[in-house]
C-alpha cells in the first residue's frame, strides 16, 4: 500500500475563475500561515498566464491523500 | 537576413533531490514545471515563486531553473 500526498493551491482568477497549482509531497508540518503566505508569493509575482488572466486571490488550499492497494501484480 | 529571437513561452522547473541511487550513491534528481510563465515575467519573480514552492514541499531544492522558449523571425 502506497500513499501520495498532494497540495493543491487554489487561486481566483481576475476573471473570477479558479486556478489550481500543485505540489507533490508536501511537508507534514506544513502550517495554514505557510501555505498563505506561499500563495501571496505566487500572486504577487504575478508569473503565470492563465485563461481567466492573473491570479488576483486565494480560494483555498488542500492536501489530497492517494492510497494505491495492489491487489495483482505480474 | 537579419534574424530577431522573440521570447513567446517560459517555464519554471523546481528541481528536487528524491533519494540517492543505492548503487551509484548518485543523487536522484526529480523536476517539478510549471509551465504558462509569462515571458516578461523577471528572472526575480520566478525564482520567488519557485522558491516559496520548494519550501513547502518535503525533498531538498538542488536548484529552480527558468525556460525561454524563442521564436525566430526575419525582419
Amino acid at each position: 500500500m502506497a500513499t501520495t500526498q498532494t497540495l493543491q493551491m487554489r487561486f481566483v482568477t481576475q476573471a473570477g475563475s479558479r486556478v489550481t497549482i500543485s505540489l507533490d509531497n508536501p511537508r507534514d508540518d506544513l502550517t495554514e500561515a505557510e501555505v498563505t503566505a506561499a500563495m501571496d508569493q505566487i500572486i504577487a509575482s504575478n508569473i503565470f498566464i492563465t485563461t481567466g488572466g492573473d491570479l488576483v486571490g486565494k480560494d483555498s488550499a488542500q492536501i489530497i491523500d492517494r492510497t494505491v492497494n495492489v491487489l495483482y501484480e505480474a | 537576413m537579419a534574424v530577431n529571437a522573440v521570447k513567446y513561452d517560459s517555464d519554471l522547473v523546481v528541481k528536487v533531490q528524491t533519494g540517492t541511487d543505492p548503487d551509484t550513491g548518485e543523487p536522484i534528481v526529480r523536476l517539478r514545471r510549471y509551465t504558462r510563465v509569462k515571458p516578461e515575467a523577471t528572472h526575480e519573480s520566478v525564482y520567488a515563486v519557485g522558491a516559496a514552492i520548494a519550501g513547502l514541499q518535503v525533498h531538498p531544492l538542488v536548484e529552480i531553473t527558468r525556460q525561454d522558449d524563442l521564436r525566430l523571425e526575419t525582419e
